[in-house]
């Protein structure tokens, strides 16, 4: 299991390495689909910029055309990223000019001329996209790390806010317990996700 | 909440454990709130949204029983489902050692297990890479890897006829008759080219047919084919294949299917393109009663749908449509040549479009003569559309230097009402900008003074577009930003030098253009404001 992001990416270069590429299509690929979604990419136009992101970043990771030296590998994405999330903008606007009238013809090409997202908010967009996709995924694995009930607990009284009480007794273990529970999986996934982001 | 499978020592754990939570935790169950950690309640925040997001993707995926994008097959990585049917699905998928995009058709689960099914699916692969024709969609491979196995197919863009159709119904127009015969051309081509080495598709319909990015229509889905050799029919007889709304009195029956069979169907095909109805239409969509009229009921004209049909297409499709397939065409190829024969002068094929430039990224020469091609109303149209929407702090430049060559290709070649109308909205678009930037930043800041000061700038160059051109209250809302922004950079009280003389030379360069229309403008803050802080 990668525990590290330096570790995913290079493991991910080996095509064999089913595991490996699972992973990496479920942290970079959540993070990209999201990200080109709220950039207004509709659900069909992010699914592919998606697929054809990783698969570049793939390509380039076995190509080894990303040089840890120069930057990190999330802002390296983001590059590619929104390069393709603005290509499908495009594209969908030459789209529906083929198939509109000659007035709105017009306005739909120009609409393409505008970006709609300046690029300064589509980061932050990026890093908070990147965030939640390493909670997501330290989520899992504590998940899987934990016993069921500490990570129910954990959920119940963290997330859903649920009154100690009420959680101790639908879990059926003693209220102090449900405190102990929740600070053990929240430092766990807090641990998990600084231990990944160390490149 | 479901307890877990295994006995969860909960109760033993006593709370020693821990102890200095646990007592805390005693504390808190009755006493004040924990005190605060900002960063682990942004961690939680952070969280909370990443299992609603969980919750949502589980319910997706709920409705969608089997979803196999992200996966692998061999060298694909299939991505997103572009359709499906009532046994296969069609992913979009990429090749990783080509690099380029495909299709990949995959059996549906519950399909996989019925062995006829699989048998079919694979012949329909060999039976399709058999065919090369330009019309028909290329096959790549038959990829397998364990249970799983894909048509990996060319990927066409342009959708089906079906989805064009769909287009023209719901912006309530009908196909051009010169578009439906051209499809109908190229589909006929492809088809021909299929019986011409023994194979029937008898599937044929608008979802069926594919479009490429040129527009040329290719034949898909042979997953009905029937395969010919000799004189002996090889099918699973009995088996009643087909959709009702297109199929062949014969098929209906369960007889012996021709090549007429899909003359028949591709009949049916082009009816609906030009009608934007089947042949048959019944209102309670029962497919049994749809075949009965297929064979019975004579084929209504189509001009009684749309009266502008060419009397000679009527009659090409009236006899594609005939009940007896010895009256029909007798071949794909032949139907094709009549509609040729029919109207020589619409049925031109689409030559490879035009290069369109595509971007307006690097290339504002294209951009330029994009422009100049559009008609004027829609360049106005859209500044106007852009004057309602740029009313954000973060107006993309390009969307300026964009508007600046809108406005002076207008004013090239437009009738004063159009020019104007577009002043008017570029006025606007400015005015606008200043004033939210104005208000965004009060100027605090270094970052919020440069904000105010471009507000100033942007506002002036708007007021003095408005003035120029005498468009009194365009340019009382230039003049009100201007003023927003003023205002906004005399509350700063730690200006940056160079923005506020830049600032303040735009300002007088406003005074003096409004200078004729004070007026309208109100009265113009008095230069002092800027002094003690220069």
């Amino acid at each position: 299991m990668e525990t590290t992001q330096t570790h995913l990416l290079w493991a991910v270069r080996d095509t064999h390495n089913r595991e490996a590429w699972v992973s990496f299509y479920r942290i970079y690929g959540t993070m990209v689909s999201h990200f080109v979604r709220r950039l207004g990419l509709s659900e069909a136009e992010a699914d592919d910029a998606t697929q054809e992101v990783l698969l570049a970043a793939h390509k380039s990771l076995q190509e080894g055309l990303y040089d840890p030296a120069k930057g990190r590998f999330r802002n390296w994405l983001y590059g590619i990223a929104r390069k393709r999330a603005l290509v499908a903008l495009r594209a969908r606007a030459r789209r529906t000019r083929v198939q509109s009238t000659a007035q709105e013809e017009g306005a739909d090409l120009l609409d393409a001329l505008e970006d709609k997202h300046a690029d300064e908010s589509a980061r932050e967009v990026w890093q908070r996209e990147w965030r939640y996709a390493i909670l997501e995924e330290a989520m899992r694995h504590v998940q899987a790390a934990v016993g069921d009930k500490e990570f129910q607990a954990f959920v119940l009284h963290a997330i859903e806010n649920r009154p100690v009480n009420e959680v101790a007794e639908m879990l059926d273990i003693s209220p102090s317990s449900v405190y102990v529970y929740k600070g053990r999986v929240l430092a766990a996934i807090r641990d998990w996700a600084a231990r990944f982001e160390l490149e | 909440m479901a307890a877990p499978p295994t006995p969860e020592p909960a109760d033993a754990r006593p709370p020693e454990a821990a102890p200095a939570e646990s007592a805390g935790a005693d504390a808190l169950s009755s006493g004040p709130p924990p005190p605060v950690d900002p960063e682990a309640t942004q961690l939680l925040d952070d969280l909370r949204v990443v299992v609603s997001r969980r919750t949502l993707t589980q319910t997706a995926a709920m409705a969608r029983p089997e979803r196999l994008d992200g996966q692998r097959l061999n060298q694909y990585i299939i991505g997103r489902l572009l359709g499906e049917g009532g046994m296969a699905q069609v992913y979009r998928a990429a090749d990783t050692e080509s690099g380029r995009p495909v299709a990949l058709k995959i059996l549906k689960p519950e399909c996989r297990m019925d062995k006829s099914i699989c048998a079919r699916f694979s012949r329909e692969a060999r039976s399709m890479a058999r065919i090369e024709h330009p019309n028909v969609v290329r096959i790549f491979e038959y990829a397998e890897s364990g249970d799983l196995g894909a048509i990996v197919m060319e990927l066409l863009p342009g959708g089906s006829l079906r989805d064009r159709l769909l287009g023209y119904r719901s912006r309530q127009t009908q196909m051009p008759i010169a578009e439906a015969v051209n499809y109908m051309v190229q589909a006929s081509r492809g088809i021909q080219a299929a019986h011409e080495i023994g194979i029937v598709h008898r599937d044929i319909k608008p979802s069926n047919i594919l479009l490429d990015a040129q527009g040329r229509s290719k034949t898909a889905d042979f997953g009905a084919i029937l395969v010919v050799e000799g004189a002996t029919w090889l099918t699973g007889l009995g088996q009643q294949i087909g959709t009702p709304g297109y199929m062949s009195p014969e098929q209906c029956r369960g007889d012996r299917v021709t090549p007429a069979s899909d003359v028949y169907s591709l009949g049916a095909t082009l009816f609906e393109l030009i009608t934007g109805r089947l042949p048959f239409d019944v209102e309670e969509a029962s497919p049994f009663a749809m075949m009965l009229k297929h064979i019975s009921e004579p084929a209504p004209d189509p001009r009684l749908l749309r009266p502008d049909t060419p009397p000679w297409l009527a009659e090409v499709i009236l006899r594609s449509l005939e009940k007896s397939p010895r009256s029909r065409y007798e071949t794909a190829g032949e139907f094709a040549e009549a509609l040729l024969a029919g109207g020589p002068a619409t049925l031109a094929e689409p030559g490879p479009k035009a290069e369109r430039p595509t971007g307006w990224q690097m290339d504002v020469v294209a951009v330029r003569k994009q422009l100049q091609q559009l008609p004027q109303k829609a360049i106005v149209c859209w500044a106007c559309r852009c004057a309602r929407r740029v009313q954000g702090i973060n107006p993309d430049p390009r969307l300026e230097r964009a508007l600046g060559m809108a406005e002076a290709v207008v004013a090239e070649r437009c009738e004063p009402d159009s020019r104007d109308m577009l002043s008017r909205a570029l006025v606007r678009v400015r005015s606008l900008r200043a004033a939210s930037l104005a208000a965004a930043y009060p100027g605090e800041t270094a970052q919020g003074s440069q904000a105010a000061t471009e507000a100033a700038r942007a506002a002036a160059a708007a007021a003095s577009c408005a003035a120029a051109r005498c468009i009194a209250d365009a340019a009382a809302d230039a003049a009100f930003a201007a003023r927003s922004a003023v205002a906004a950079l005399t509350l700063a009280r730690k200006p940056v030098k160079p923005f506020w003389q830049a600032a303040r030379n735009d300002y007088w360069k406003l005074l003096k253009v409004t200078a004729g229309q004070e007026g309208t403008i109100g009265r113009p803050i008095p230069p002092e404001v800027f002094m003690d802080n220069t």
